[in-house]
């Protein structure tokens, strides 16, 4: 191997030919292996691919997509994914359950050529005996219906937690590989990380990623649910105390002041030890702090400088003002940003 | 975020707005020209009108007239003209039309990626509520009444449905194609060896018609 590897690229690509059908016992490894693992070139997968080299997973479960992530080359990965209508109609499925591994660095390589990859990771389900797959089904608003199974196997049992009878003409598919959708695991988190900052828009557009966000979302909506109750509470709340009598009613005055402080805290520990990779990036968490400083201000400014009963043109009475003012502007432009949480003013399913 | 944003303001008054600007100028010029005949064809109309008096004050009225300038009388000095003039041009025209076809642009570019920014904004939050979650167990996703009553199981293989034709663009390759394929090998198989048996019974016929 080691000769080989010192050959100049017209011997080499002469070797690589010859050697195509190479397989070693015991590891199960081809040339797609040997190449990703020890020379990981773009050459080199490209020349797999042009002599059809198998994709093939060794006895450890390794594919050449392993390898090639293991050494952080995830251009790489692109090139395979690229040219995925070569490599991957053929794959078997116990290679495609190797990739529960490396779904989050499959997302990370963050190109178009993704989409094509995540195409093959869908196909249709094993049937059951001679239980048919339905065709017509009921479809309700979210296009989108889902359900986890231990198996690949589309058994009664499956078929009835999710497929209504209905008139829609629909289509079934099961993921090739289990995907692990606990909240904190690595995948899961992993992914939800990555979505936040991917750059290639055709991503998002695959049935796989949609699903994974309308599972997690269904999960977590109930607490953006009572955020934004909360929030609108609170801002009734202080736009009653800005523009009545109420502040002049000091335990009215105390109660905000206090409520603001559940805000900052709340605010402080979910942004503590992050500050520099996510504060910054956070608009809202930005305005949210621009909000509870304002309050803090306005409050201390009110018990120690404002007489309510001073005249109009009073300069600390009119600073007072203005200060409420710009607070209610900021508590009005947060309060809109609870719109995306409805599916009505939101583009992507929920 | 602040390398960012004086990246960008750098762009804007060094790179390419200013090359918009010079590119304008360019493409305008014939505009322009057609521009200053139609204002003094008009201005001649209204100077004949006014018993032809003030030439010069004719056309600035009809420039005036179309890009709806209000200059005090003091200002109607010639040098103070000249400069009216391009500063109308540079601010109610150029500048103006430039602003709504950025505010143009942005709005194509956001509608174009509607559906994978609001993606990320709704990845974002997840990604938030499980930070939350983390650290207030309280929050705890899987307690959560949706999980509880519907979902328990939270690793296998999803099964998705689909409406039909949303679907053309995933498994089509695995499924459908393989399986044509193969039928297609099966079809030539089977006509080759209904060939070799045609073959074998005309011998055999052959043989029997000799006998």
């Amino acid at each position: 191997m080691k000769d080989l590897f010192e050959l100049s690229s017209d011997g080499f690509n002469r070797h690589i030919t010859a050697l195509r059908k190479i397989h070693i016992y015991p590891t199960d490894t081809n040339l797609f292996h040997i190449l990703t693992e020890h020379i990981p070139t773009a050459a080199g997968i490209k020349l797999c691919i042009d002599n059809g080299v198998v994709f093939e997973a060794d006895s450890q479960g390794i594919t050449p997509l392993h390898n090639i992530f293991s050494h952080s080359q995830h251009e790489l990965a692109d090139i395979i994914f690229s040219r995925a209508k070569e490599v991957f109609p053929h794959v078997r499925q116990q290679v495609f359950e190797t990739f529960e591994n490396i779904f989050v660095d499959c997302i990370k390589v963050d190109t178009p050529n993704v989409v094509n990859f995540l195409s093959y990771c869908l196909s249709s389900p094993d049937t059951f005996e001679s239980y048919p797959i339905p065709r017509y089904a009921w479809m309700p608003s979210s296009s989108h219906l889902f359900k986890l199974s231990e198996s690949r196997i589309f058994t009664p049992e499956v078929g009835t937690k999710f497929v209504w009878p209905g008139a829609e003409l629909i289509s079934i598919h099961a993921l090739r590989f289990k995907l692990d959708l606990f909240s904190y695991s690595k995948t899961n988190f992993g992914v939800l990380d990555l979505l936040r900052t991917l750059k290639s828009p055709e991503i998002y557009s695959s049935p796989i990623i949609r699903v994974l966000l309308e599972y997690n979302w269904r999960r977590a909506r109930e607490i953006y649910y009572a955020e934004a109750v909360l929030f609108v509470a609170f801002a009734v709340g202080f736009l009653l105390y800005a523009s009545t009598a109420l502040n002049q009613v000091f335990l009215y005055e105390v109660a905000v002041f206090v409520v603001n402080i559940v805000y900052a805290v709340l605010l402080l520990i979910e942004q503590f030890g992050r500050f520099k990779e996510y504060y910054l990036s956070d608009y809202w968490a930005a305005t949210d702090t621009i909000r509870w400083v304002l309050i803090f201000v306005t409050i201390i400014f009110r018990w120690k400088y404002v007489d309510l009963e001073a005249p109009e043109d009073d300069p600390s009475l009119r600073a007072y003002n203005g200060m409420l003012g710009f607070i209610i502007l900021i508590i009005t432009f947060r309060m809109a940003s609870y719109f995306r949480i409805f599916k009505e003013t939101s583009k992507y399913s929920n | 975020m602040y390398s960012c944003l004086t990246h960008k303001l750098l762009l804007l008054f060094k790179g390419y707005f200013m090359r918009i600007l010079i590119e304008v100028f360019k493409d305008i010029a014939s505009f322009t020209l057609f521009t200053g005949v139609m204002i003094i064809g008009f201005g001649m109309i209204y100077y004949n009108q006014n018993n032809r008096n003030h030439f010069s004050l004719a056309i600035w009225r009809t420039y005036n007239a179309i890009y709806g300038n209000q200059i005090e009388e003091d200002y109607d000095t010639p040098v103070t003209m000249i400069f009216n003039v391009f500063i109308s041009v540079l601010m109610n025209i150029i500048l103006f039309n430039l602003i709504i076809s950025f505010m143009a642009n942005s709005f194509a570019r956001v509608r174009e990626n509607l559906v994978s920014s609001d993606a990320r904004e709704k990845a974002y939050m997840l990604f938030k509520a499980i930070k939350y979650s983390q650290r207030f167990k309280y929050l705890d996703l899987r307690n959560t009444k949706c999980l509880k009553r519907k979902e328990v199981l939270e690793k296998g293989y999803m099964f998705i449905m689909r409406r039909a034709n949303e679907s053309d663009d995933i498994g089509s390759n695995t499924g459908l194609e393989d399986q044509l394929k193969t039928f297609s090998l099966s079809l030539n198989e089977m006509s080759g060896s209904i060939k070799t048996l045609e073959v074998k019974i005309g011998l055999l016929l052959e043989k029997q018609s000799y006998r």
